[in-house]
């Protein structure tokens, strides 16, 4: 193929993938008049620890002119209006490029149509193995329907106006972790995601009922060949989704319950699976009767009459929703993920919130928020790589595609729905800093308009800048880019590579995103 | 270009300064840890059990055939099957053939009905337990920490304990171990003309703090200079060693070139997933089983003489139920086998007490009972192959019984 500039290569995949052009332009080309790079220099100063806590925890991290905007309307109504993110209307542009993704909203049956070609004669192999349009081993395929979630994931979280909601969203992705690169997953995760993206903000019940019907999470952990025990080999259900329902989705505690807890869990969950042949629809939920345990079951010391069918299930994810180890479990896990500690007094407050508003999220997080611990919390924490990319690409500003950031996520360890476990990517930073050449990697290739399909707009910040002292020119930057300030001699040392011949304002945006402050938020 | 110029990692200088302690003992210790949970009765079947083909006849089993692999049903029929038959008691699955020279060499032990003392039957808190070194949760660093910890002043190189993954195994924390994808993460390409400032502030920025990502920073730093050339120009695999073309076939090859450049490895920890084998287990292990097997056959060959100092060891969290489910797959269970190979090691023996598969024999949830505390096994490699006599650091609280598989 002949090497195509930058410019070329974004029409060249705008035509290739059907994409509407703005005048031309791809979306990733043109520059950004609210949040360009240039907006730095109009410098709106260092954010105060609540300000920088608030765009960075709330959202990916703000892009140039985020913090005057926050300012123009006041930490209290930012944060009220990222509790009501159906009040906020979503950026056009994030809308437009979410429209060229078009597998995004097809049906399991119609996305796995469209990268199946099946093998009539083979009669008993899986139908994953009949997959011929994704060569052995290969993760990345362009326009696939697992990509284009990928890079739909990233540009939501770049871009959209509801920062609070995309949060939300990785944070039930974590705890309904589905590996979508397993099997029928691929195609499958999709219409979970609608469904996680619907009930982020929602109640717990929904969640962990939307989760409990998905079919990529019954096919992810079996529970899609979960029967009743057969007479004849004596086999017994299949346990696997049981337990990480109790142990990963709302107990957590796994003394509150027992081995035989689990198998009764099982028993009630037998008959929950995907509609396979040609009467049900293939990837939707169905409950199959003839598969289905109908005796009695005893969990967690509640009697389960026999004859509850397909109720035996709902009785128990509304036993499990409202089980006070289950908001103890939630409520941690959002401490965690807002302020890098879990103080236990507020854990305590939270849980109790979760009960007596019948698992209501909104009404969680307003309490968090809320909280002297979240106003004045001291502890940083720390961007995993998913939200270390997204909060680099904001904080310079950048327009991407997203198509191209989805293998340096890979590389970095985190990409979107690509966790092995079904615990989710790791959250504590000991997982993460074994390794730091990947996250350098990408900061260097972005400073440098070297990811494809992604730009930050160098030429405006070189004018904005031009004239001004190195010195000056680092301060800047760093307030901007940073959620903490640098000592002097930090920033003495930025300032000699703004005095470089070469390249001296992608080094010094490469440094920021590579310093150890920028790691933490 | 390169972040600095390039120092010869293979020079006297760079040996004498890094070399670990050599001899019989003060190998590299190489795990391989097979996550999800291996079903030691799969892999290494019991066929001498009077109750093992009742239990899992039901379940089938493949063996390879030409052009791919064939479905054998009934399968444990030692002679119909192509079960390798170990020692008259146990066997070795069809797909583990690759291992059966280096038993017969001597070179692989295994030991049967190993595991965590009680049962923890959750993925999360048996891996956790394992690779803390511990019967519970308790701790937050990791064994293999814990054991290079116990000598912080013999070897300074950098590159002591590295993880072949994207993230840091339980095993590793609390030492400086670094999380590579490949090779390629002992190199930051930055573009000509940024060196050398770019470099010192860089540097600069990593000095001062005493936070997880500068302390690693500043590791990270560190071992550029040390493995640059070698992840430049990496070594090719000898002794007409072919590793299986995938993660964990790439994964050895790597490690198997950090060794041979002897810049100080001690430790390395590679994961190898895919072991939850809930249904569908005949199909499901085949590709995992046949990586492992030909990954380590290979790797044996591609380090040759060098076997004499390096140690592989093969565990999981725990082992599967002794009775299939309903979807010809195994739920979580306990007792399972681990693997050591290496030139040091008493191999050509499956060591072990046999608890039996009996109704009377197995737990009173259906599963192999643990005879053999997998701490036995690490901390008899830990004294007598790694050198460190610390028993009592690196295992607290374990009064360990040796099985002597090594030699």
């Amino acid at each position: 193929m002949t090497k195509l500039s930058r410019r070329q290569f974004g029409r060249w995949a705008a035509a290739a993938t059907g994409a509407i052009s703005l005048g031309g332009c791809a979306p990733w080309e043109y520059a950004d008049p609210q949040h360009g790079l240039d907006r730095l220099a109009a410098h709106d100063g260092a954010p105060t620890p609540l300000e920088s806590r608030v765009l960075n925890r709330l959202g990916y991290g703000p892009r140039p002119g985020d913090l005057a905007r926050l300012r123009s309307i006041s930490v209290e109504a930012w944060i009220d209006r990222q509790l009501h993110p159906e009040s906020i209307a979503e950026s056009p542009e994030l809308l437009a490029a979410l429209g060229r993704l078009e597998t995004l909203n097809l049906s399991p049956e119609e996305a796995r149509d469209r990268e199946v070609e099946w093998e009539p004669d083979s009669s008993v192999t899986p139908i994953w193995r009949k997959v011929v349009k994704f060569g052995k081993g290969r993760r990345t395929i362009p326009g696939s329907v697992m990509e284009q979630l990928a890079q739909a994931t990233i540009l939501r979280a770049a871009y959209s106006e509801r920062a609070l909601q995309e949060v939300m969203v990785e944070f039930w992705s974590d705890h309904f972790s589905i590996n979508q690169i397993r099997g029928e997953c691929r195609w499958l995760k999709p219409a979970d995601d609608r469904q996680m993206r619907q009930f982020a903000l929602g109640r717990f019940r929904d969640l962990l009922g939307a989760s409990a019907h998905s079919a990529a999470m019954m096919a992810y952990l079996d529970n899609a060949e979960n029967r009743k025990m057969n007479g004849a080999t004596g086999g017994r259900p299949n346990e696997n989704y049981a337990r990480e329902l109790l142990e990963l989705h709302t107990l957590e505690d796994t003394s509150a319950y027992t081995l035989e807890d689990i198998q009764e869990v099982a028993r009630a969950l037998t008959g929950w699976m995907i509609g396979r042949s040609a009467d049900d629809s293939w990837g939707e939920f169905t409950f199959r009767a003839a598969d289905h345990d109908d005796d009695e079951k005893q969990i967690l010391g509640m009697r389960f009459a026999a004859g509850g069918g397909q109720q035996d299930g709902e009785k128990l994810l509304d036993l499990l929703a409202a089980h006070r180890l289950t908001a103890r479990a939630i409520a941690g896990k959002l401490c965690y993920r807002f302020l890098g500690v879990v103080p236990e007094p507020l854990r305590e407050r939270l849980a109790i919130v979760f009960l007596e508003s019948e698992g209501d999220i909104r009404a969680v997080l307003g309490e968090l928020l809320q909280s002297d611990e979240f106003r004045t919390s001291p502890e940083p924490a720390f961007r995993r790589p998913f939200q270390f990319a997204i909060s680099a690409m904001r904080a310079l500003g950048a327009r991407t595609s997203g198509a191209a950031i989805v293998a340096y996520l890979e590389k970095m360890g985190q990409r979107p729905f690509g966790h092995a476990q079904p615990d989710g990517y790791p959250t504590r930073p000991e997982s993460w800093t074994a390794g730091l050449t990947s996250r350098w990697s990408f900061a260097i290739d972005l400073a440098r308009n070297q990811i494809d399909e992604t730009w930050i707009n160098l030429e405006a910040l070189e004018r904005a800048t031009s004239g001004m002292g190195a010195m000056k020119v680092s301060r800047l930057l760093a307030d901007s880019v940073l959620p903490v300030s640098l000592t002097d001699e930090e920033l003495k040392s930025l300032g000699r590579v703004v005095q470089q011949p070469v390249e001296p304002l992608p080094q010094c945006l490469a440094l920021l995103l590579m310093s150890p402050q920028f790691q933490w938020c | 270009m390169p972040l600095q110029p390039a120092r010869p990692v293979s020079s006297n200088r760079d040996r004498l300064l890094f070399r670990p302690r050599v001899g019989p003992s003060g190998d590299v210790l190489v795990v391989i840890f097979l996550r999800g949970g291996m079903d030691g009765l799969y892999t290494v079947p019991p066929f001498g059990d009077p109750n093992f083909a009742a239990l899992r006849n039901s379940m089938g089993s493949v063996e390879p055939a030409r052009g791919g692999l064939r479905k054998v049903v009934p399968s444990y029929d030692a002679v119909a099957s192509g079960l390798i038959d170990l020692d008259g008691y146990f066997g070795l699955h069809p797909l583990f053939a690759p291992l059966e020279s280096l038993f017969r060499q001597k070179q692989l032990a295994i030991v049967q009905a190993a595991g965590l003392s009680v049962p923890i039957l959750s993925h999360f808190e048996a891996t956790d337990a394992i690779e803390q070194g511990l019967v519970g949760p308790g701790a937050h660093d990791g064994w293999i920490a814990r054991h290079l910890n116990v000598d912080v002043q013999s070897n300074v190189s950098p590159l002591r304990a590295i993880a072949m993954d994207l993230t840091l195994p339980m095993a590793l924390r609390g030492t400086t171990a670094h999380a590579v994808d490949s090779l390629a993460d002992f190199r930051l390409e930055t573009p000509g003309g940024w060196d050398p400032q770019f470099f010192h502030s860089l540097r600069a920025l990593y000095q001062g703090g005493s936070d997880l990502v500068s302390t690693s920073g500043r590791a990270t730093l560190a071992t550029y200079t040390t493995v640059q050339r070698l992840a430049k120009s990496p070594s090719k695999p000898e002794n007409g060693a072919e590793y299986p073309v995938d993660q964990f076939g790439s994964r050895l090859t790597q490690v198997a070139q950090i060794i041979k450049a002897e810049i100080g490895l001690e430790a390395a920890v590679i994961g190898l997933g895919d072991w939850d084998s809930h249904v569908g287990q005949v199909d499901m292990l085949a590709g995992p089983m046949q990586s492992l097997a030909e990954g380590m056959q290979n790797l044996v060959r591609d380090l040759g003489d060098r076997m004499r100092r390096v140690t592989v060891l093969v565990m999981s969290e725990f082992g599967r139920r002794a009775a299939p489910n309903e979807g010809g797959g195994t739920d979580h269970g306990r007792g399972t086998a681990m693997f050591v190979v290496g030139g040091g090691i008493r191999g050509g023996k499956v060591y072990g007490q046999w608890p039996g598969l009996g109704a009377d024999q197995l737990d009173d949830q259906g599963n192999l009972r643990v005879t053999t505390d997998y701490r036995a096994v690490l901390a008899e490699i830990v004294e007598k192959r790694l050198n460190n006599g610390a028993i009592d650091r690196v295992f607290p609280g374990f009064v360990p019984r040796y099985l002597n598989l090594t030699a």
